[in-house]
């Protein structure tokens, strides 16, 4: 009897094990195919999300971008990007002196250091400033001879210049002398700030 | 869908008829003979693919009612078939009907068993059939295939009997509830076939004696007798089968009652048979007699449409699903391709914006850096023209203050500012002093001070007295006289001045 069950029923089961595998098969093909279409979107609407982030960042950095490269143009004009001019510093300061009638000054720059900075202040990425400390002392007529100096040196010298500390002190009367005597005696102390690229430094 | 072919056999002739779309076509009958025998195995040989429906409709039918305790699976199979071997010893035609259980006491089961009682009738007929390995849905008799056919005229009655009439017989069978308790078949002689009312009624008193005696119904008790009758014979009946104080007739529209049930060919007289086959045909899970072993090929057949109806339902549903999945594939590709038209207009965009900017001298991040540290240092630098303009418009209103020394800062050098935060506060530290021509007194010198002070404010500078004329402080010494003759040094003092927030 059971041969004759199995003699009747194979074909039957037999087409009904290949019609589940059909099934399962067309399911999975076409499940498999759906997915791969899900993850082509996923990819694509990822990838145009991104761009579309960046685009926006893009337009908000277009302007930052103009101001920046302004004040790195100006950098440049200035001369605070690339080495120190000490010799430029030195004639400037001559200049000043004689375009302004100033009494003579003295300067002594000690070599220079790395500028310091706070744990606040923003990182240079790739480029690193310096400093070079500058003392001046100069006899004055009154305090203005000063602030002209402190002024026209920052505008024309090839760095930024930063004043840290000014002393104006009052000279003794000198009695009757013929030419118009100095009042005053300044002593200042500047910074002169530079900034180099580190693939310039390596060169 | 198999050819369904009714074989009704009434003991002494096996009538083959074709069941189609309701119609009843008659295709052959056959004798217990050889030769007749022999063309209805070539009759099934030709109708091999066939459902075989066989009715039995002869008297040797035996019925058993009893009650017993309620088992179910293998316990109730065995114990079915152990009451039946008792009963109906030598036949393998029997079946065990279950009725229900009782609703008092242990509820007990009630079960019908029957059986045809005389098995050899019908050997030739199911050997040639399952010699050819005919599919054989199964062995139903005229007692099992009324209840059903009639359910809804007996079951309000309780009990009943209903009459049916064949070619050569009348029947008689017992029912309570819609259920069957036996039926009775009296042969018709040839005289009685063309009217075979007056048999119904005496058939009718005898079945009713029967009944009262082995008291299936009460003692005089109204007993309802359902008679299916063609319209051509009505009349014969409704003159014999009179009511009584015991039988209350009905006579039941033959005709009518074939149209209900869906048989579309004509009825000719009051014989049941067409009838009976056609509701056999129709439904095939009412009881039946076969053994498991006749009906093997129809078993068959059934697994093996259950297989093709699986395997059709599930492909079906497989497509259904593939297709819904493809379906959802190709919107989202679309949905892609339109996200991908998006992102080529948008990086060609990008690509626009990117040329219209200015080329960059530096690496993007470098720009942002070096700018950045330098806005720093910018803003880090404040300038002593930022205290000495205000400071001079203060001291020009007061020309009888002599600057001694001016000390700038660009930034507070106490130990908590090393860290050199920017936009430390510039400062500036004056070193002044007061004539010594001023008011003698010491107040005047101090309103002085602070009228001073006050000049400063007024220029938006904060202004801290570090060091004053004298001081008045208690924990120190103070001297002076009061003769009012004029201050020999002149008072000097300290401010530290720097702008205000």
């Amino acid at each position: 009897m059971r041969k004759e069950t199995f003699r009747h029923l194979w074909p039957a089961v037999l087409l009904l094990m290949l019609t589940v595998a059909g099934a399962v098969a067309l399911v999975a093909t076409s499940a498999r195919f759906r997915a791969t279409q899900e993850e082509a979107m996923e990819s694509t609407r990822s990838g145009l999300s991104q761009l579309r982030t960046r685009l926006a960042g893009l337009r908000q950095d277009e302007q930052e971008i103009r101001n920046q490269m302004a004040l790195v143009d100006r950098m440049r004009a200035r001369g605070v990007i690339g080495n120190e001019d000490r010799l430029q510093w030195m004639e400037q300061l001559r200049r000043i002196k004689r375009e302004h009638g100033l009494y003579d000054l003295e300067y002594e720059i000690p070599p220079q250091g790395i500028l310091a900075q706070g744990a606040a202040t923003p990182a240079a990425g790739r480029f690193r400033f310096y400093s070079s400390r500058m003392a001046l002392r100069m006899d004055l007529l009154h305090e203005g001879d000063l602030l002209v100096l402190l002024a026209e040196f920052a505008r024309s010298a090839h760095a930024h210049v930063r004043t840290t500390r000014c002393t104006i002190d009052r000279l003794p009367e000198m009695g009757h002398a013929s030419a118009p005597a100095a009042q005053l005696r300044a002593e200042c102390q500047l910074e002169l700030i530079t900034a180099r690229h580190q693939a310039e430094e390596r060169q | 869908m198999p050819a369904k072919r009714i074989l009704y056999f009434d003991g002494a002739e096996l009538c083959a008829r074709l069941s189609k779309r309701g119609r009843l076509q008659h295709e052959a009958a056959f004798r217990d003979e050889e030769e007749s025998l022999a063309a209805f195995r070539r009759y099934v040989r030709s109708h091999r693919d066939s459902q075989f429906f066989l009715v039995a409709d002869v008297a040797d039918e035996g019925f058993q009612l009893e009650v017993l305790p309620h088992v179910r699976g293998a316990d109730r199979a065995a114990l079915l078939a152990r009451r039946l071997e008792q009963h109906f010893h030598g036949t393998r035609y029997q079946a065990a009907i279950g009725l229900g259980r009782q609703e008092d006491g242990r509820k007990d089961e009630r079960v019908l068993f029957t059986a045809l009682t005389r098995p050899q009738a019908l050997e030739p007929w199911l050997g040639i059939l399952s010699a050819e390995k005919a599919c054989i849905v199964g062995l139903f008799t005229p007692a099992l295939t009324l209840p059903s056919l009639l359910r809804r005229l007996i079951r309000q009655r309780e009990p009943c009997v209903v009459v049916c009439l064949g070619a050569r017989r009348i029947r008689h069978t017992f029912t309570q509830g819609g259920e069957l308790r036996f039926s009775r078949l009296t042969p018709l002689s040839a005289a009685m076939r063309s009217d075979p009312a007056p048999v119904c009624a005496k058939e009718s008193e005898r079945v009713y004696q029967y009944l009262e005696g082995q008291r299936m119904i009460p003692r005089g008790s109204l007993l309802p007798v359902l008679v299916l009758v063609h319209s051509a014979q009505r009349a014969g009946f409704e003159q014999h089968c009179r009511c009584t104080a015991e039988l209350h007739y009905q006579l039941i529209d033959l005709e009518s009652l074939a149209k209900r049930v869906g048989l579309r060919s004509p009825l000719s007289d009051s014989c049941a048979a067409p009838l009976l086959s056609h509701w056999v045909s129709r439904h095939k899970s009412m009881p039946q007699l076969a053994p498991a072993p006749l009906r093997r090929f129809h078993r068959y057949r059934q697994l093996r449409a259950a297989a093709a109806g699986i395997g059709a339902t599930l492909l079906g549903a497989s497509t259904v699903t593939a297709g819904a999945l493809v379906r959802e594939g190709i919107k989202l590709r679309e949905g892609t391709q339109a996200l991908e038209l998006a992102l080529a207009a948008e990086t060609t965009r990008y690509a626009g914006l990117s040329e219209a900017l200015p080329p960059l001298p530096l690496d993007r991040e470098d720009l942002r850096a070096l700018a950045r540290r330098y806005e720093s240092v910018e803003k880090d630098s404040p300038s002593p023209l930022d205290l000495f303009l205000p400071l001079g418009r203060a001291l020009n209103r007061f020309p009888d203050v002599e600057i001694e020394r001016i000390e700038w800062y660009a930034s507070d050098e106490s130990p908590a500012a090393h860290d050199g935060e920017p936009g430390t506060a510039a400062f500036a530290r004056i070193h002044a002093r007061l004539p010594a021509v001023v008011d003698l007194h010491r107040r005047g010198i101090f309103e002085r001070l602070d009228a001073f002070k006050h000049s400063l404010n007024e220029q938006s500078l904060g202004v801290v007295l570090e060091h004053k004329p004298f001081d008045l402080d208690s924990a120190r010494s103070l001297r002076g006289d009061t003769s009012g003759s004029g201050w020999t040094e002149a008072p000097q003092f300290v401010l530290r001045v720097s702008p205000r927030d």
